[in-house]
């Protein structure tokens, strides 16, 4: 019974998934279908929140570990998932018989993130890792546009293919010198395995599939590309919730292999990582300079977001890790929030460009200051979390003494200002195109979920001590378990 | 005499792998995969994993190469693959880097093996005879016990791939009423 | 014999994967594509057994079940992808000429 308690979020994700599935089989409506998942998400919310303080294992021990730091991230993914599901209403850009479909499929990809983040033995993370991405590759399928959809399903399932067999392969060697799957055995066979240059290997290959959920260089194409040719939900779907389960593995990985005192060979790895956060973050900020895609331009910040929290992710020190995981809650809820208005202003678009903004002051006060906040948040302007949070990431990678590092992503940020900024001064300047001068109308549950997300965002870029603690209590059970 | 029939086979599966990449005809490709698949499956028996070679050969060329084929088939890709890649600098760099990769770490597991430090090999047969159980009643038994976690995780997803393929395959009308059967319209 | 077939079929193991890899970067016809996955899929697959066959345990025969699995999952979502873009482009080519550019 006590097992069962432990994975309750996953299995009530589960189950209400299930129950979905029997609802589309009775043929219920497009209506109660999503009323059921959407209880179901709150659920799994709830369910997150009972199981916040527990520790135990509820499988054969070391496969699947239940602590502080899986707890959070869950409970973070299920928030997600129901700030999601909020925008899954019935989407007009999804071919509407797919309108019933779309929940289900995001209650289990959710479900397999949210074992993702619990999982301590290698082949588990690949199958989580599977199974949050099948799911998706179905649902940009089904987009209203055939043939976008199924270009964009093609090229982001091929990638995701290719990055997850890379990590198989990584694993593969892993597994071949230290004899096991478990992370635990491995961490205890460190030090012998520390001084093996295959081992640096197999763990950078390893990472690769993490570092393509996460975008990070040179497994970014995909991020733009794949943001463009999603239904806008599903879009936001990839943007904010499978995000969190790749930062939480990676910085599982991290924390198994580089807070080893006996690594020696961890300065590999942090080579590598330093150069693909330089990479990424400089790529990703130039090229969103010049895009014209709302979504696109997302896209991009992504990549560069992702390089600013491998900047803290090398520091290999709890402090890092404390940041990041500050920065990851703060930098979903802002995610959210621009892809919600996305969301709204591509309503019965199949594109969202940035022109299509234009003049969103006068079309709905609400969702220009909710950009304003989100975007606010994405450049790292007080009072939002986004100054904070890069704070603590770029302090993390100081206090290790990487001031070059720290200098060019601070410069990068800099350069962000400029498309940020651009994408402001088109809500709030220009006079909107004269097709879409309508106002616009966000549902009262969307109103509601903004409200909260820009309050997380407003409330811990004013004060942070409440999240730091908790990420910094996260990180201490992380750190006890190896 | 194991050993000649062991590099015969390593032959093959070399040749092979580089008929998928080098033919231009994706059905042929595929046959080459599927010698590749069968060829793996040889290896297996060689060192003495009966269970894996026997799903080799029935879940990757009995099942997965069939539906490839089929799909292959079935949309009749009858244009040749287009592999201009020695005109393409970038592909010839990303070949070189390939190669590069491929010899370090042939380097890399030379040395490793040399330098001694790999566990001591116990023959798996000697494994299996000791412990007086076959091989498919250990796995099994591993499968619930240590690896349960993975085992459920396979489960809910073959029941996201089933849905998904259906849902995908599934087609409608403007009104989203299914269309059982129709000519697919050229 | 154990010793040198171990060796060689690491080398083979990193052969099939680099051909894999060639394919993913060389072919244009996303089944190639697919199939050059796959045989990366095939090559991880080779390495875990003859790891475990070094080590000596089974548990390889195990891990390549559950890779299998999902290898056969993979066909199966992925060509239902394929087929929906085939329904509305008639060809299978991924390349610069698509829709989506960078």
């Amino acid at each position: 019974m006590a097992n069962v308690l432990l994975i309750l979020p996953e299995l009530t994700i589960f189950l209400a998934a299930i129950l979905v599935f029997k609802c589309l089989i009775l043929g219920l409506s497009v209506l109660h279908v999503w009323r059921v998942a959407f209880a179901g998400s709150l659920l799994g919310l709830g369910a997150c929140l009972i199981t916040l303080g527990m520790t135990g294992e509820p499988f054969h021990p070391g496969i699947y570990r239940v602590d502080l730091f899986s707890q959070l991230m869950k409970t973070v993914i299920a928030a997600a998932l129901v700030l999601v599901l909020v925008l899954s209403d019935s989407p007009p850009v999804m071919r509407r018989d797919a309108w019933r479909e779309l929940p289900f499929f995001l209650l289990l990809s959710s479900a397999g993130l949210m074992m993702m983040t619990s999982a301590t033995e290698l082949i588990t993370l690949y199958l989580a890792l599977e199974l949050s991405a099948f799911p998706v590759y179905a649902l940009i399928v089904l987009h209203r546009d055939r043939r976008m959809g199924s270009e964009g399903a093609t090229k982001y399932m091929l990638q995701g293919m290719v990055a997850s067999a890379v990590t198989l392969y990584g694993m593969s060697f892993i597994f071949g010198l230290s004899g096991t799957t478990y992370l635990s055995e491995i961490a205890a066979a460190l030090p012998e395995l520390g001084s093996q240059p295959l081992f640096w290997v197999g763990l950078l290959l390893l990472l690769a599939g993490f570092l393509f959920k996460l975008a990070l260089f040179p497994f970014h194409f995909w991020a733009p590309d794949t943001y463009f040719s999603s239904p806008h939900p599903v879009a936001t779907f990839i943007a904010t919730v499978s995000k969190v389960a790749a930062i939480a593995v990676l910085c599982r990985m991290v924390a198994v292999a580089g807070w080893n005192e006996a690594s020696i060979d961890g300065e590999t790895l942090r080579i590598v990582l330093i150069v693909l956060a330089v990479a990424a973050m400089t790529l990703g900020n130039l090229a969103a300079l010049v895009q014209k895609d709302f979504k696109r331009l997302l896209g991009y910040s992504a990549i560069a977001h992702a390089g600013y929290i491998v900047v803290a992710l090398q520091a290999f020190s709890s402090l890092g890790h404390t940041a990041i995981v500050f920065y990851t809650i703060g930098y979903l809820a802002m995610t959210w929030i621009c892809f919600m208005v996305a969301c709204e202003v591509g309503r019965n678009r199949d594109t969202v460009p940035v022109s299509a903004l234009a003049g969103l002051w006068q079309r709905s006060p609400m969702l220009a200051l909710c950009l304003l906040i989100g975007i606010f948040g994405l450049t790292g302007l007080p009072p939002t979390v986004g100054f904070i949070g890069k704070w603590f990431l770029f302090s993390a990678a100081l206090e290790d003494g990487q001031f070059l590092l720290v200098l060019i992503a601070a410069l990068n940020s800099a350069v962000a200002v400029y498309y940020y900024m651009r994408v402001l001064r088109v809500a709030y300047l220009l006079e909107p195109a004269k097709e879409d001068t309508g106002i616009l109308a966000p549902s009262p549950l969307v109103v509601t979920g903004a409200m909260v997300a820009c309050l997380v965002v407003l409330w811990m870029g004013v004060a942070p001590n409440y999240f730091w603690e908790i990420a910094a209590e996260a990180i201490v059970a992380l750190g006890a378990t190896y | 005499m194991a050993l000649v029939i062991y590099y015969v086979l390593f032959g093959i599966t070399v040749l092979f792998a580089l008929g998928v990449l080098f033919n231009r005809n994706t059905v042929r490709s595929a046959i080459c995969l599927v010698g590749v698949m069968a060829a793996l499956a040889v290896n297996y028996l060689i060192m003495r994993q009966e269970f894996v070679a026997f799903i080799q050969i029935v879940v990757y060329t009995g099942a997965i190469m069939v539906l490839f084929l089929f799909v292959i088939m079935l949309l009749n890709l009858r244009e040749p693959e287009v592999m201009p890649w020695y005109l393409r600098k970038a592909r010839f760099w990303g070949g070189a880097l390939s190669l590069v990769f491929f010899f370090t770490l042939a380097l890399a597991v030379q040395v490793w093996t040399v330098s001694g430090v790999t566990p001591g090999a116990i023959e798996n047969e000697a494994f299996i005879k000791e412990s007086g159980t076959p091989e498919v009643i250990l796995l099994s038994t591993l499968m619930i016990t240590k690896y349960v976690a993975p085992f459920i995780l396979t489960s809910i997803l073959l029941l996201v791939a089933v849905i998904g393929a259906i849902v995908m395959a599934k087609r409608y009308d403007e009104d989203g009423q299914e269309i059982i059967s129709e000519e697919e319209v050229s | 014999m154990g010793e040198s077939i171990f060796e060689a079929n690491l080398i083979l193991s990193l052969f099939l994967f680099t051909v894999g890899i060639l394919g993913v970067m060389w072919k244009r016809n996303a089944i190639s594509l697919f199939m050059s996955v796959e045989l990366m899929l095939n090559a991880a697959n080779l390495a875990f057994v003859t790891f475990a066959f070094q080590h000596g345990i089974i548990d390889g025969g195990i891990l390549v079940l559950f890779i299998m699995t999902v290898a056969a999952a993979e066909a199966g979502v992925g060509l239902a992808i394929f087929i929906a873009l085939f329904r509305v482009r008639r060809h299978l080519r991924v390349d610069e000429h698509d829709m989506l550019h960078g």
